[in-house]
């Protein structure tokens, strides 16, 4: 169930409704019922895959209760090994037979079988939360939870199960311990988040992605230097876009029911460094990475070296977690040598001259650029294709239909929403304050016809789901 | 306190919420909701119609599918159609 339905909306309405009619008259049951409607959700997508995310989030609950009767450390370990060997089951298992195979080949072994295995909707995000409680209740910044209901809610709950952000235990499970004031619901907020996300991912990603970056990627041969530079930029634009049209969405949905998600996207290619840019890029991961896997390697409290080895291996990880190819691999490890080279260079400093910060943001920019083209691209063949052609293909246009007036004005569109001022979601917000809801609603709902009618046809599928 | 995160965190991280955040009761904002998708309806009738004729056969689909078609001619008969057609033209103008 994508949220840029229509049968999501019809869900969204009921899921609404139900919600706030029982925090008015049956706060009791607004935990089950939210429960409920999560796994409606998740079963939209796979019954059985709902069933083993029930079992999931039963484990981390026990293992949390656990640790916060004080069984220490070893059980957080087995916790943590569980949930981490349920993830590498699904996502990483038919890559490491794929690539042992030819190993087994050569030793005179039989080729090894690979199973074909459905990765679960979500799995990357919800297995990371369920880290995120049982390690914030060893570190006491999360109660442990006698009632295994609030855990589930947590890790299932609806605008963050498909594709984040990945939500904080230590942040979210606060505030189920009272149902939200129905007085207080940031309406125009969570409604411009999700108009906003919904026009990043309809209106600008999908005709991005259908019109330049898709058929470029698909037969880089087929395509001009400057058709496939073009679809680079294009493609770092359109997975901002797609990404945080997602989260935008998803911290609205949750905005609208009185919850509330930390922001996961702040304008990441102003950055003049590639550290700040990951302090501004999917932002619920990086923390997540920085709290609950640098910080325990030693962060930066060590030597230089075990510095720059737990950078590396953070940023390793956090390809990996992305998904089992080599082009993860290789994404991580290129953002990983990158800030390991930035630190030893002093680049954490931002140039105090015009030019030299500049400089700076083009060459951080490019290295997110070319760090992308690992990212989108399917296998490393591509990648080759690709380099192939932008330094060794034709110069000029082989095909022009990638320069079209209106992808050109979509690109530009993409760039002006990325860098318009920080604070103009909350001066539209100034200038709806004094509508009345009646009028609000028409004009929310004038405005989501509009995106759903200049889109293209379809909902293509959020780039994160498949993560 | 419930919602916290709508008053003032000086030293907090970049967040969406912020005590500017206009907020309405739970009342006011089913309005705004209710009516949102109630444009929506009518401006996707006919996508409804055809979503209608898509469900499996079962107690209720043709109930559903009633509903949907008298929705649809309402909203026909009120010439949204025709509006939603020609703004669907004119912005996909460059396609």
């Amino acid at each position: 169930m994508l949220f840029p339905t229509g049968l999501f909306a019809i869900f969204f309405a009921m899921v609404f409704a139900g919600h706030w009619l029982l925090v008015r008259h049956l706060p009791a049951l607004v935990l089950p019922f939210l429960l409920a409607a999560n796994l409606v959700f998740y079963a939209a997508f796979s019954l059985p895959f709902c069933a083993a995310l029930l079992g999931v989030g039963l484990w981390t609950w026990a293992i949390g209760r656990g640790v916060g009767q004080g069984r220490g450390r070893g059980l957080l370990w087995l916790g943590v090994a569980v949930v981490l060997l349920w993830l590498g089951w699904f996502k990483y298992t038919g890559f490491l037979l794929r690539e042992a195979s030819p190993i087994a080949v050569a030793l005179g072994l039989p080729p090894l079988p690979v199973p074909e295995i459905l990765l679960p909707v979500g799995i990357s995000f919800y297995v990371f939360q369920a880290i995120s409680y049982m390690v914030d209740v060893h570190r006491g910044d999360a109660r442990a939870e006698g009632s295994p209901l609030k855990v589930l809610v947590y890790l299932t709950f609806f605008p963050h199960l498909a594709a984040g952000p990945i939500v904080r235990a230590g942040r979210f499970l606060p505030q189920l311990q009272a149902a939200p004031d129905r007085m207080r619901v940031p309406v125009v907020m969570g409604g411009l988040l999700i108009l906003g996300g919904l026009a990043k991912k309809m209106l600008l990603a999908n005709e991005l992605a259908t019109g330049l970056v898709d058929p470029v990627f698909r037969d880089p041969g087929a395509w001009g230097a400057a058709d496939i530079l073009l679809a680079c930029y294009g493609y770092t634009i359109q997975i901002w876009l797609d990404f945080s049209g997602y989260s935008d969405m998803a911290i609205g949905l949750a905005a609208l029911l009185g919850y509330h998600f930390t922001k996961n996207f702040d304008q990441p290619f102003r950055a003049l460094t590639l550290s700040e840019f990951w302090r501004r890029w999917h932002i619920s991961l990086s923390t997540w990475l920085r709290d609950y896997l640098f910080k325990p390697l030693g962060g930066s409290r060590g030597s230089e070296g075990r510095t720059r080895r737990n950078l590396l291996l953070t940023m390793l990880l956090g390809g990996i977690w992305h998904g089992a190819a080599w082009t993860f691999v290789l994404w991580g490890l290129l953002h990983g040598l990158a800030l390991v080279v930035e630190r030893a260079l002093g680049g954490r400093a931002v140039p105090a001259s015009p030019a030299g910060r500049v400089l700076r943001w083009a060459i951080t920019f490019h290295i997110v650029v070319a760090a992308f083209v690992l990212f989108r691209a399917p296998d490393l063949a591509t990648v080759a294709a690709l380099a192939q052609g932008v330094w060794g293909g034709a110069p000029e246009l082989v095909q022009d239909t990638a320069w079209t007036p209106r992808l050109l004005a979509i690109i530009a569109l993409g760039l002006g929403l990325h860098f318009a001022p920080p604070d103009l979601r909350q001066r539209l917000e100034d200038a709806l304050r004094p509508l009345p809801a009646p009028l609000l609603g028409l004009v929310f709902g004038l405005a989501m016809l509009a995106i759903i009618l200049a889109a293209p046809e379809g909902v293509a599928p959020f780039i994160y789901f498949q993560f | 306190m419930r919602q916290p995160w709508l008053e003032a965190q000086p030293d907090a991280a970049a967040d969406d919420f912020s005590p500017r955040s206009a907020t309405r009761t739970a009342g006011a904002t089913a309005w705004v909701v209710g009516l949102a998708l109630l444009v929506l309806a009518a401006g996707r009738s006919g996508a409804i119609v055809d979503a209608a004729y898509g469900l499996p056969l079962a107690p209720g689909t043709e109930t559903l599918i009633a509903v949907a078609e008298s929705w649809d001619s309402a909203m026909a008969a009120l010439g949204i159609p025709d509006w939603v057609e020609t703004v669907t033209a004119a912005l996909g103008t460059g396609r």
